[in-house]
């Protein structure tokens, strides 16, 4: 037997694993998991020959995993590109665009994958799955295109060449997102916020370096504890907790420096 | 005590009719207490929703490019694992902070390899000690059993010297032996002289050893036991190694014994002088006459043992006390400065000694006479002494000569 193929036997277990976790019906898993299996096959077992020992054997089989499972889903459902405020919302709201209008799960299997996905995200993830429906009428109309996919194939989310309808609809999108993000936020507090207000918030001149953009989305957007978030961007319990009080910190400050400390402390 | 109502408002009631004014009071403090704890979880939630908010107000902002091509998956993997070196993680997570796809494997990959990874032993374990929590136990823990072992040290180094000195107990308890009344039990409870069973209670394979022991030198035991320290180790009270000290005769041995004992003594009580004098000048008899202090207690104490084990008392019978044991006591007594109980004790065991005079003859008779109208005047052992001594005689010479 190959060596190849055994090493990707032994991690048979680790495969079918994901692949549950990645679609929950038992048929649909098993299917991608042979489907990950052919696609380390594929080429004389030439994604596991490009394995170089940086990391473990186990890990690199499992990114490649993750890998070949999301193209296995963009081959059986098709790919439709999200609204942009679900692009910026990200996280939950993007596993549950995918699920609820590209891969048609129920609201309630939808929900329980991305509780299962993200401890902790359950009742967050449940007004988002409403939420989502709300806004997009057309959720769950597409139904899977078979398409030729690979690495290559897939196109940058952001075009870089962009028409001047495109700009408009972007615009358009961006009021909407601005729309949604003040529903999601001050719904219960205030009533509804407004839109031009948000986009002022968010347009002031706040500038995050990549590793404080990933902290906040770790921390308050995917809820992951915040001593975690610190082990995955290589600081100590102790650096991250004072990192993000810093940062936050300086949020406030650049926006009471844009002229928005009134406008901040109303809807904070 | 009355049954306290349940409500809060029928507490207070209650409570104000009662005169239970501190109760009332720590109520209310306990009140306050709890709404000043629920007030500050409120303001803490409060304070993490504003924070949730204004960091998705930031994040909704401009959407950054993501910088260079997406992750390999081997990269991926090295980052998540801890292994690229700093210079390539920078690039990586300016990456991830621009695409959401890497962002979202790596985030899964991520969850993934720490449940795997937490479910080995070793990882766990080091999960384990590297919680604070863990840390702060494993130091009380470590400090307790520190404290035990010292503990458990001492105990048994004050064990090993009690084993070590446990033959010579029985001689501390024979010191007065024979009925003794209550009074007398008392008294020499309190001198820390611990009195025999009754012969009854006795074993029979012990009362062998006991009649054994009655033979040899009546001493206190705080002298005893510092009179066995230096030798016990095989050193000499310098602190040398006595590589001759077990072929050495066992009058030089018992010699040096004393004056090691003495040498203490001196440190703790602070023994008169005449004493030592004393005390020297019956081991100089005792060294010339080797023979005759046998029977004195100033003999070796080996030597006074193989001596009486030759001949041992017949079983279920007490060790009686002789003429002979009565005068070593009263010598030792007054060469140890001991209290006026032991000297009241002597002298009820001399009364009994009179008492069972059959084999005594008319000079011994009178001697105890003699010796109890001393030890029958109110005076203080230091002046009993030159008189008892007096009517003794030299130790040698004594009268059960």
């Amino acid at each position: 037997m190959n060596p190849w193929q055994q090493q990707s036997l032994t991690h048979w277990e680790m495969i079918n694993r994901l692949a549950g976790r990645r679609f929950h019906q038992v048929e649909l898993a098993e299917e991608a998991a042979l489907f990950v299996m052919d696609g380390l096959a594929q080429d004389d077992w030439s994604r596991l020959r490009a394995f170089t020992g940086r990391s473990t054997l186990a890990t690199y089989i499992g990114a490649l995993t993750l890998r070949l499972l999301e193209d296995f889903a963009r081959a059986r459902f098709g790919r439709i590109k999200p609204p942009l405020w679900v692009r910026r919302l990200g996280g939950i709201w993007l596993t549950l665009f995918r699920l609820l209008c590209l891969e048609r799960f129920s609201p309630d299997e939808a929900i329980a994958l991305v509780g299962d996905r993200h401890p902790g995200q359950a009742k967050a993830a449940e007004e988002a799955a409403y939420r989502l429906l709300g806004e997009i009428a057309s959720c769950g109309e597409h139904r899977g295109e078979q398409t030729e996919l690979n690495e290559e194939t897939i196109p940058p989310d952001s075009a870089t060449e962009c028409s001047e309808q495109e700009q408009r609809l972007e615009q358009e999108e961006r009021r909407h997102l601005f729309t949604i993000l003040g529903r999601i936020l001050f719904d219960e507090a205030a009533g509804e916020a407004d839109p031009r207000l948000l986009e002022r918030i968010a347009a002031a001149s706040i500038r995050l370096e990549p590793k404080e953009r990933l902290l906040l989305k770790l921390c308050y957007r995917d809820g992951v504890a915040v001593a975690e978030a610190g082990r995955m961007l290589g600081w100590n319990r102790y650096q991250v907790h004072g990192r993000l009080h810093r940062l936050l910190e300086r949020l406030r400050q650049d926006l009471a420096n844009a002229g928005l400390a009134e406008e901040l402390r109303l809807l904070l | 005590m009355p049954g306290w109502p349940r409500s809060c408002a029928c507490s207070y009631e209650f409570a104000a009719t009662h005169p239970q004014a501190e109760t009332v009071q720590l109520w209310r403090h306990e009140e306050q207490t709890t709404k000043n704890a629920m007030a500050e979880t409120i303001e803490l939630a409060k304070k993490r929703e504003a924070e949730r908010r204004l960091a998705l107000l930031a994040l909704a902002g401009e959407q950054p490019e993501p910088s260079g091509s997406c992750l390999d998956p081997e990269e991926l993997a090295a980052l998540i694992e801890g292994r690229l070196a700093p210079e390539q993680v920078e690039p990586c997570l300016a990456h991830l902070a621009g695409c959401e796809h890497c962002y979202a494997l790596w985030l899964q990959l991520d969850r993934d390899w720490r449940e795997q990874s937490g479910k080995s032993g070793r990882n766990r374990l080091r999960r384990l000690i590297s919680r604070p929590r863990f840390l702060t136990a494993a130091g009380s823990l470590l400090a307790a059993a520190a404290s035990i072992a010292v503990f458990l040290n001492i105990t048994t180094q004050a064990d090993r010297q009690a084993l070590t000195h446990l033959p010579k107990q029985p001689v501390q308890e024979q010191v007065l032996g024979g009925p003794v009344t209550e009074s007398s039990d008392k008294t020499v409870a309190e001198q820390g002289i611990a009195l025999p069973p009754p012969a009854a209670a006795i074993h029979p394979s012990e009362q062998s050893r006991t009649t054994e022991q009655a033979a040899m030198p009546a001493t206190p035991p705080a002298e005893s036991s510092k009179k066995e320290a230096p030798f016990r180790n095989g050193r000499n009270e310098s602190g040398a190694l006595d590589a001759a000290g077990p072929a050495q005769p066992p009058d030089m041995a018992a010699k040096r014994e004393r004056r090691a004992a003495r040498a203490a003594a001196e440190i703790d009580e602070s023994v008169p002088a005449n004493a030592d004098m004393m005390a020297d000048k019956k081991e100089q008899e005792a060294m010339r006459l080797p023979e005759k202090s046998a029977a004195t207690p100033k003999t070796a104490p080996q030597k006074a043992l193989r001596a009486t084990t030759e001949t041992p008392a017949p079983a279920g019978e007490a060790a009686p006390l002789t003429l002979a044991d009565w005068y070593n006591r009263i010598r030792a007594g007054c060469q140890d400065q001991r209290g006026p109980e032991y000297f009241a004790a002597l002298s009820h065991q001399g009364q009994q000694l009179l008492r069972q005079s059959a084999a005594l003859n008319q000079q011994e008779q009178r001697q105890i006479e003699r010796l109890l109208a001393v030890l029958g005047n109110q005076h203080s052992a230091g002046q009993q002494c030159p008189a008892l001594l007096d009517i003794l005689g030299p130790a040698a010479q004594g009268p059960e000569q």
